[in-house]
């Protein structure tokens, strides 16, 4: 071993235990947000029991302040339908980035779809507000406008350039020889890029909708302007409701405990569901790229 | 390598011709944001010219819509300003976090870890909005409070912090405590992909365990400017859990003790009562504009630096 200076043996003692301190600091809050989640959220649930799933609010009576039903409804609606919309969309345009990533065309595709990944997304909610709500006011669809359906195009088109990415990451990684083994089976470019390059690539594009499915169930912004934020009656696709996440939003600026209970309880409600789909993801590939 | 593909048969231009309208879907989807903000901001953009972006007034007078007036500049200058702290605060902690979790935590552990910090990187804002408003906004309220007693004389702590605890600060560490895991997974990939010739080279010059993470981290440099511009990003368009935290005041001031607010948490505050008001929607929509034009700038930045870093992994 040579001998290491006294000034650089304490400089790297210093140094590793700045990492390991700030490490600890950057996990603490993690921690702890989780823990209070975990322990309010418990609470509620068990002050109402089963029927913290299904019954409707009832906020001014803290020791039973019924439950989440109809938002914990609108958010199971909100992400199937808007998973289904981005879905559709988002292989077809992770289809064209890959199989064209040379092409200026489809690199300029990529470009922006990467913009879209982290763009404000109070800014969708915005847009559809604009056009699919006041469209739906103006024909008297309902007396305000808002409906789930407006708030699944939102969902949806927040988490399309998400999924569009991850399913052109996917499948980029097809090796070429299964495509020339394809074509020269005498299979179209169609056939052989749904029927085998997509079945190849399957798994990763499972785990892009996972993620989004998750990011969609938490978004909040993009339902403020689009669902309305109805939280007493289990709405149709029509109808203005409202969504786990945005109950927590309404009810975390109320005064009153019965409200505070609630959003705890489906802040908790809401960790389970995005934990339970980024676990499921993980489980199919070791790297989950957020 | 031209804008089109080369399509060398009939069966090609056809795939091509099916795709073709995704990228239109893309364009038409940035343009329709786009074309809305500016068709819904232009009455109040119209009375109050490029004011709305600097005055800091903001005049609701419900039945006199003369006496309304709108200014972005405080939301704008509150949106840069949350994100900066926010960095500051993400900052170490995510490189810390990333180095870590790849060099300090045992080989057993590091899996769960590494699950655990994406799972914290996963959990919806709103959660972090409400344990902000509820555990965070206090427990600042307090630590500034001190702050402002014995540093006062510096501008950051010269006003008295709420007693709620939603202000500057609060928004900007909340945002912090946010980006950290988003942007320390970031920074993990990069740093468990740096070759390991490096690492055995800068151990066989002798360097120490601390001098040999810092001259791996330089050749990350690319990844770790990505990751915290991505986490600007994300900060800057953060609604809701900023709305909880941030105290809601038109200040431009370098004082964290005092309320704030940010583009997207004014629109999100104020559109429920737009409606009363004839101009106010207007406004907000205008604010949008604004917020949709730092996006594009702050994710494209960020895009490039992540395209580099690729583009360096692609050649090493």
């Amino acid at each position: 071993m040579p001998r290491i200076e006294a000034r650089r043996r304490l400089a790297d003692l210093a140094g590793r235990a700045l990492i390991v301190v700030l490490a600890a600091a950057a996990l603490a809050p993690l921690f702890h947000l989780a823990a209070t989640v975990t322990v309010n959220g418990v609470e509620a649930i068990v002050r109402s029991g089963a029927g913290f799933f299904t019954e409707p609010p009832d906020p001014t009576d803290p020791a039973h302040p019924g439950g989440i039903g109809p938002a914990l409804w609108g958010t199971a609606m909100l992400v199937t339908l808007s998973t289904l919309f981005a879905v559709a969309l988002a292989i077809p345009a992770g289809v064209f980035i890959a199989e064209f990533r040379r092409a200026g065309i489809s690199r300029a595709t990529l470009l922006l779809t990467l913009v879209l990944m982290e763009f404000p997304t109070v800014l969708v909610g915005l847009t559809v507000y604009a056009t699919v709500v006041r469209a739906f006011r103006s024909l008297g669809v309902n007396q305000y406008g808002y409906s789930m359906l407006a708030g699944a195009v939102a969902l949806a088109l927040v988490v399309l350039p998400y999924m569009a990415v991850q399913a052109s990451e996917a499948l980029r990684h097809v090796p070429r020889e299964l495509r020339e083994a394809a074509f020269s089976l005498g299979a179209s470019r169609l056939k052989t890029v749904y029927r085998v390059v997509l079945g190849i690539a399957r798994r990763g594009i499972v785990v892009g909708v996972l993620i989004g499915v998750a990011k969609a169930a938490g978004e909040t912004a993009p339902l403020l302007f689009t669902v309305g934020g109805f939280f007493n009656t289990y709405p149709g696709l029509l109808d203005p409701g409202g969504s786990v996440s945005l109950l927590i939003y309404e009810y975390a600026w109320q005064a009153q405990e019965g409200y505070h209970v609630l959003a705890w309880g489906a802040a908790l409600v809401l960790m389970t569901i995005v934990a339970g789909l980024m676990l499921a993801a993980r489980l199919l590939v070791r790297e989950v790229r957020l | 390598m031209g804008l089109l593909p080369r399509l060398r048969s009939r069966d090609d231009r056809a795939f091509f011709i099916l795709h073709l309208p995704t990228t239109y879907l893309v364009l038409l989807f940035l343009a329709a944001m786009l074309g809305v903000l500016v068709l819904y901001s232009y009455p109040e953009l119209a009375r109050e010219g490029l004011r709305i972006f600097t005055s800091t007034v903001w005049n609701a007078a419900e039945g006199n819509p003369e006496a309304e007036h709108y200014g972005l500049a405080a939301a704008i200058y509150g949106s840069i300003y949350t994100g900066l702290l926010a960095l500051l605060v993400a900052a170490p902690l995510s490189v810390s976090l990333a180095v870590a979790t790849v060099e300090f935590v045992p080989r057993r552990l590091r899996g769960a870890v590494a699950t655990l910090s994406d799972l914290m990187a996963a959990t919806p804002t709103i959660v972090y909005g409400l344990w902000g408003l509820t555990y965070l906004a206090p427990a600042m309220a307090r630590v500034m409070g001190w702050l402002h007693t014995h540093l006062g004389w510096l501008p950051f702590f010269s006003q008295p912090p709420p007693e709620t605890g939603t202000m500057f600060a609060t928004a900007g560490v909340l945002l912090g405590i946010m980006a950290t895991p988003y942007a320390a997974a970031v920074i993990r990939e990069a740093y468990s992909m740096i070759p390991w010739h490096l690492r055995e080279a800068a151990f066989g010059l002798g360097a120490t365990r601390f001098e040999a993470i810092r001259i791996l981290l330089s050749t990350i440099k690319p990844s770790i400017v990505a990751a915290l511009a991505l986490a600007f990003a994300r900060s800057i368009g953060e609604t809701v859990a900023v709305a909880l935290v941030i105290g809601n005041g038109m200040n431009i001031t370098l004082s964290v003790t005092s309320p704030g607010i940010t583009v997207a948490s004014l629109i999100a505050l104020q559109f429920p009562v737009a409606g009363l008001y004839r101009y106010m929607e207007s406004a907000l929509f205008a604010g949008g504009l604004a917020l949709f034009a730092i996006g594009v700038v702050v994710n494209a930045v960020a895009v490039s630096f992540m395209k580099r870093w690729e583009e360096e992994i692609g050649h090493a």
